[in-house]
């Protein structure tokens, strides 16, 4: 059967899939190519030359750009793991409970993920400012030496590290929690029975049978961290000192500042690249299924 | 059939240029947010960013009624982003008044220079240093609206009260300028423990190290300049401009009389703290005192209160110093001849005397000398204060981020990386702006 056969067989489908992928296509795959594109002129909004790889060999010499890479790193590096682990906690506290406690509590944490990140940011700058904070309150009321959150260079990045672990991870919950509410009871009245402890219940079955949609969170949290930009745009401007600039706001700041847009496209390449192969490792380490 | 389709093609063409001829012109104009009261807006109503240009535009198309005027209001902190797509798109505005541009744009033949379109009484009445604000390769690109900016970096505000409180006599400062040592006197004197409990709870000022205007003027003031004359190397880390940097960063950790915490405050922490009564001594002109009036009326400030303008404290046997800039509007090309001539008739209608009086709203000064004589002459208060900063920019008023060829927008996040690490402790002063001359440099080089 030749290809147009085949299309034309399945058009039901294709025409379903049509909508779709038209706007996939504008909005995701051309801004790509046309990034992919940029990414090799020297282009400043009104000027255009073709450098070829040029970008690319700035890039991996400027400092500020290597600098920027390793932050974005330690920052969903940070983020991640400590999302997942309070989802996970959360999730298995309250699978126990009836529906409507745990309705409220996932209601609860995921308020967060609605509310702006603008505003997130600001409370949050207020509660870090470091005179009249309500961190440092704390911190004072306990007879420790407050500290200056966001102005000092080993400290800013973990403060920012720290909101986001207590701000985030509300739509893990949800997900967890319905992929949790999946798993047959059978198989931890089976564990108990055998005499398995809550520990073992957890890593030999919860932990395994919640792998899939771990793995989905897992994907989606690194590049939604990896891509970071308000809260830092808000809170510290990449400082002090540099220490929290990341790539989404050296993009920001290198093509709406500077108006390089060329570099700018050339950097949204180097993470896009980054995350695909996040995403393949990924896939490849938790990828697999589990089935009892 | 041959008569009735030349009929239907003849009807069609009538149809065609009955609507050309209806349609009109077409002025697309961005501002950011200026919340300018128009003529007839309630006193007792803080005006919102629309009200201006929405006026401006329905009066311009009253008087010509041939022009359909459409404005936006592009936030400040987007403003950047969306230009910068606009242009790359080819549907920039006709004209604008923004925050921000690049020279680039006038070099690369973007913007209409403004130098025929503007008349002799314009040429005079026109403050110099506004009209020289869009100068580029010998032509100007920036019809004059305002004169000054907001005032930071270029005067300070007191708190009168609490200078009573402390037996300290402002108007002398008022009048007289201060010295750096007399400023440090007076500054310990505005530091205390108000709830008594042991611990400082009231500076004198505070800074942020991303606030950058009013830091860099103690570094001008004790001699720092950011390049040589020509522009052609960055020399913010002269000697003088360390003393000036290190001057600021005594005044936290020696003298005791700023905030800790420098490196993690920007502008606004800055305002927060001179609204709340916590520091005695602000930053700005006109403008922030405006900014006191709009809080209350939109009710997140509680308490009205009336700061006087001073001069920023200079060093013994030099003159202060103080940030002047100007800005207005930029005029995109028009290849479009009669276009081009209603889009500066919209300019001048916008900066004309009456018009541009309007900025007495917002506690701007104008760029007409002849409208700021004019300004707030029922308002003793008021009136007192725009003098002084008038007096404050024309004796000694100075760009402190050079020319308009001058790449300084790509520098400052070098220059904040500076200030945050001077007042971290984890560099000197000269270090840090050794390090941001290295930066610098680089920059300039590559722009030339």
């Amino acid at each position: 059967m030749t290809v147009w056969k085949r299309v034309w067989k399945g058009r039901a489908g294709y025409f379903f899939v049509l909508p779709h992928f038209g706007m996939y296509t504008m909005f995701f795959l051309i801004p790509v190519g046309w990034g992919v594109y940029l990414s090799l002129f020297d282009y400043n909004v009104f000027s255009q030359e073709f450098i070829g790889f040029g970008n690319f060999a700035t890039l991996f010499s400027d400092w500020l750009f290597l600098k920027a890479l390793g932050n974005t790193f330690l920052y969903t590096f940070g983020v991640v793991p400590l999302w997942l682990g309070k989802a996970l906690i959360v999730t298995v506290l309250l699978h126990p409970f009836r529906n409507s406690i745990k309705t409220f509590y996932k209601a609860l944490f995921y308020l967060p993920h609605v509310t702006s990140s603008v505003i997130v940011s600001m409370i949050w700058l207020w509660v870090f400012n470091p005179t009249y904070g309500l961190l440092n309150y704390f911190v004072k009321s306990v007879g420790l030496t407050p500290a200056i959150w966001l102005g000092n260079k080993f400290l800013a990045m973990p403060s920012l590290i720290f909101m986001q672990f207590i701000m985030g991870g509300g739509s893990t919950i949800v997900l967890l929690s319905a992929a949790m509410a999946s798993i047959p009871d059978y198989y931890f009245e089976a564990a108990k029975l055998e005499g398995a402890s809550s520990w073992k219940v957890f890593t030999k079955i919860t932990i395994p049978l919640l792998k899939p949609t771990i793995l989905y969170a897992l994907i989606m949290g690194t590049i939604a961290n990896f891509q970071t930009f308000s809260n830092i745009y808000i809170m510290t401007q990449g400082g002090p000192e540099f220490s929290t600039i990341s790539i989404g706001y050296l993009v920001y700041t290198t093509a709406f500042r500077d108006y390089n847009l060329g570099l700018a496209s050339a950097m949204s390449m180097v993470m896009f690249g980054i995350l695909a192969v996040l995403g393949f490792l990924q896939f490849k380490w938790l990828g697999s299924n589990v089935e009892y | 059939m041959e008569k009735r389709k030349i009929l239907i093609v003849v009807l069609l063409l009538t149809l065609l240029s009955l609507s050309a001829f209806s349609a009109k012109m077409t002025i697309t104009w961005w501002i950011n947010p200026w919340r300018i009261a128009p003529p007839g807006f309630p006193s007792d109503k803080a005006p919102s960013s629309e009200d201006y240009p929405k006026w401006a535009s329905e009066e311009f198309m009253r008087l010509h009624p041939e022009v359909e005027v459409k404005y936006v209001v592009v936030g400040n902190q987007e403003y950047s982003q969306k230009m910068a797509a606009a242009i790359a798109t080819r549907t920039q505005p006709d004209f604008f008044k923004g925050p921000v541009w690049d020279s680039r744009w006038a070099q690369n033949g973007l913007l209409e220079p403004i130098d025929s379109y503007l008349s002799e009484e314009d040429w005079k009445d026109f403050y110099q240093v506004v009209l020289d604000e869009g100068l580029i390769d010998g032509k100007r690109y920036i019809w004059p609206w305002n004169f000054g900016t907001n005032g930071m970096g270029t005067s300070m505000l007191l708190y009168t009260p609490d200078f009573d409180k402390a037996e300290i006599d402002w108007r002398k400062i008022v009048q007289e300028g201060w010295t750096m040592e007399e400023f440090v006197e007076i500054c310990k004197k505005l530091t205390w423990d108000t709830d008594g409990n042991g611990e400082i709870d009231h500076y004198a000022i505070s800074f942020g190290a991303k606030d950058l205007h009013n830091i860099i003027n103690f570094l001008y003031a004790f001699g720092g300049r950011l390049s040589d004359e020509g522009e052609t190397t960055v020399t913010l880390n002269t000697p003088e401009a360390a003393a000036g940097l290190q001057f600021v960063l005594d005044l936290v950790n020696k003298h005791k009389v700023a905030p800790k915490g420098v490196e993690a405050l920007g502008v606004y922490d800055v305002i927060g703290n001179f609204h709340s009564h916590r520091t005695s001594i602000g930053f700005g002109g006109p403008y922030e005192i405006g900014r006191i009036t709009r809080y209350i009326l939109a009710g997140t400030l509680k308490e009205m209160f009336y700061p006087v303008l001073a001069p920023f404290p200079h060093a013994e046997g030099k003159d202060p110093v103080a940030h002047t800039s100007g800005s207005g509007f930029i005029i995109f090309k028009q290849n479009d001849q009669a276009k081009r001539e209603m889009v500066f008739e919209f300019v001048k209608f916008l900066t004309n005397q009456q018009n541009l009086a309007l900025l007495e709203t917002l506690q701007y000064l104008t760029a007409r000398e002849s409208v700021n004589q004019k300004l707030y002459v029922n308002d003793p208060y008021m009136n007192k204060q725009v003098k002084t900063y008038g007096a404050i920019m024309d004796k000694y008023g100075m760009s402190f981020f050079g020319s308009q060829e001058f790449p300084w927008s790509q520098m400052e996040k070098f220059i904040i990386s500076a200030f945050e690490a001077t007042f971290a402790g984890s560099k000197t002063p000269q270090k840090a702006l050794d390090e941001f001359v290295t930066e610098a440099d680089k920059i300039l080089k590559k722009a030339k």
